[in-house]
C-alpha cells in the first residue's frame, strides 16, 4: 500500500497511532462478536447488553463522574469505587422492586419502548460500537438516541424523545446563562487558589446526587436491551456487570480518562465542576418528574456547558471572546446534530416499524407539539 | 541519499468512517 502510494504521489508515509491499534482491534473483534450473536435473541440481549453497558460506563459516565475522578486522584480507587458503585446498586436496585422489576425507574414503560425485543438486528447489536467509534471522532453523539432509536417501536415515540432532549438542550442553555452571569465576577475574585475541604464534601454530595438522577435517566440505554420485567438473577447480571465495569475504571482512572475530561467537561476546577453538576442535576431531576420519556443528558451537558462559555464570555470573565464562544457552541450543537442524523440513520435502517416518509411526517409533528408543550408548562 | 521529506497522514479517523459506513451499508442492505 505504501508503495503503491508512494509511486504516484508525493512521498507519504501512512500510519497509526498505537492506542489507535488497539482500539481498532477492538472495533473489528466487537463487530465479529455482534455478527455471530445477532442470530440466537438470548445470547445477543447479553451481548448488546454489554456493549452498551461498556459504551455508558467507559463514555458516557464520563460526563458525570469524570470531574469527581480527576479531583479524587489521591484518594484509594476502591473508596470512590464502593460510593458510587453503592449509589448504582441503590439506584436501580430501588427501581427493580419498586417499578416491577424495571431498572430505568419507568423510562422503557413509556409509549413505543414498553415491548422488549424478541429478536435483534444486527445493527441493534452494533449500535453501541457505532457510538464507541463516533465519539472517538470527537462527536458528542447522544447515547439515546443511537440506542432508544433503533429500538422504538413508533416514530411518534422518537419525536418525543426529541422535542425532550431539546427541550433539555434549551433549559440548561438558559440556566447556565444565567447562573454563571450572576456568579462569574464572583466566582473569579474568590475562586482562586486552593479550595477549602468544604468544597470537596459538596463535590462529593452533589457528584453523589447527581450519579442518581442521571442513572435514572440513562440505566434506560443499557437496559433497553434486556427484558422489561426483570427476574432476580438478570437483575443481578445486569448489575453486577455495571458494577465490576465501575469498579475497573476507578481502577484504571488517569491519563485516559483525565484525556476525556478535559475534552468533554473543561472543567477541572472543584468549585467550578461542583456548581455545574448542580445544575446539571436539577435540571435532570425536573425532567425525571415531567414526564416519563426518556431524554438525552448529552445534550442537556453541552447546552449547559454551553450557555457558561457564552455568560463567562459576556462578564469577560473566560478564556474566550463572546464570538469564539458563540463559534464554540455553534460547533458543538452542529456536531450533536450530524450524531443525531447519524442516529436517525441506523434507526430507519434497523427498525421495520421506521420508515422514511413515516418519519418526516410522524417525528417533526410529535417534536413541535413536545416543544409547544415544555414552554407552555413553564408558563411562556 | 534521499533527502525527500515524508508527509505523514494519521489514517485513524479515515478509516474509523470508512469502517462506519462499510459496516452499515452491509448491514443495511443483507
Amino acid at each position: 500500500m505504501k508503495k503503491l502510494i508512494r509511486r504516484f504521489s508525493f512521498p507519504v508515509s501512512l500510519w497509526l497511532q498505537k492506542d489507535e491499534k488497539s482500539f481498532l482491534t477492538f472495533v473489528i473483534a466487537a463487530f465479529m462478536l455482534a455478527m455471530f450473536a445477532t442470530p440466537y435473541p438470548q445470547i445477543a440481549m447479553w451481548v448488546g447488553f454489554l456493549f452498551a453497558a461498556y459504551a455508558a460506563v467507559a463514555n458516557d459516565s464520563i460526563q458525570t463522574l469524570g470531574t469527581f475522578i480527576a479531583s479524587n486522584q489521591d484518594k484509594k480507587w476502591w473508596v470512590l469505587w464502593l460510593f458510587i458503585g453503592g449509589i448504582f446498586l441503590c439506584t436501580v436496585g430501588y427501581s427493580w422492586v419498586n417499578y416491577n422489576g424495571d431498572v430505568s425507574h419507568g423510562r422503557l414503560m413509556a409509549k413505543g419502548f414498553e415491548i422488549a425485543p424478541t429478536k435483534f438486528h444486527f445493527l441493534q447489536i452494533a449500535a453501541p460500537i457505532f457510538l464507541l467509534i463516533l465519539t472517538r471522532l470527537r462527536m458528542p453523539v447522544s447515547t439515546t438516541f443511537i440506542l432508544l432509536t433503533s429500538f422504538a417501536t413508533a416514530p411518534a415515540a422518537i419525536g418525543k424523545v426529541l422535542a425532550k432532549s431539546m427541550s433539555g438542550y434549551i433549559l440548561a442553555f438558559f440556566l447556565g446563562v444565567t447562573v454563571f452571569l450572576v456568579i462569574s465576577k464572583y466566582a473569579k475574585k474568590y475562586f482562586v487558589g486552593e479550595a477549602k475541604f468544604g468544597w470537596s464534601i459538596a463535590q462529593w454530595i452533589t457528584s453523589g446526587t447527581l450519579w442518581s438522577v442521571w442513572l435514572m435517566q440513562d440505566a434506560a440505554n443499557i437496559a433497553v436491551y434486556l427484558p422489561r420485567n426483570m427476574v432476580f438473577g438478570e437483575f443481578m447480571g445486569f448489575a453486577m456487570v455495571v458494577f465490576i465495569g465501575l469498579g475497573l475504571l476507578f481502577y484504571y482512572k488517569g491519563g485516559r480518562i483525565q484525556k476525556i475530561v478535559t475534552e468533554k467537561s473543561v472543567i477541572t476546577d472543584v468549585r467550578f465542576a461542583t456548581i455545574v453538576d448542580f445544575i446539571y442535576c436539577i435540571i435532570l431531576f425536573y425532567f425525571k418528574l415531567y414526564s416519563s420519556v426518556p431524554m438525552s443528558t448529552t445534550w442537556v451537558f453541552i447546552g449547559l456547558l454551553g450557555g457558561r462559555e457564552v455568560a463567562m464570555a459576556i462578564r469577560k470573565t473566560g478564556d474566550h471572546s463572546l464570538a469564539h464562544s458563540v463559534k464554540l457552541l455553534l460547533k458543538d450543537f452542529s456536531y450533536a446534530m450530524i450524531g443525531l442524523f447519524i442516529s436517525i440513520a441506523i434507526a430507519i435502517g434497523v427498525n421495520d416499524q421506521l420508515s422514511l416518509t413515516s418519519m418526516l411526517e410522524t417525528v417533526p409533528a410529535e417534536f413541535a407539539s413536545g416543544i409547544s408543550k415544555f414552554f407552555s408548562r413553564l408558563g411562556l | 541519499m534521499n533527502t525527500t521529506s515524508i508527509t505523514r497522514i494519521e489514517i485513524s479517523k479515515f478509516l474509523y468512517a470508512a469502517i462506519l459506513v462499510a459496516v452499515y451499508t452491509i448491514a443495511v442492505l443483507a
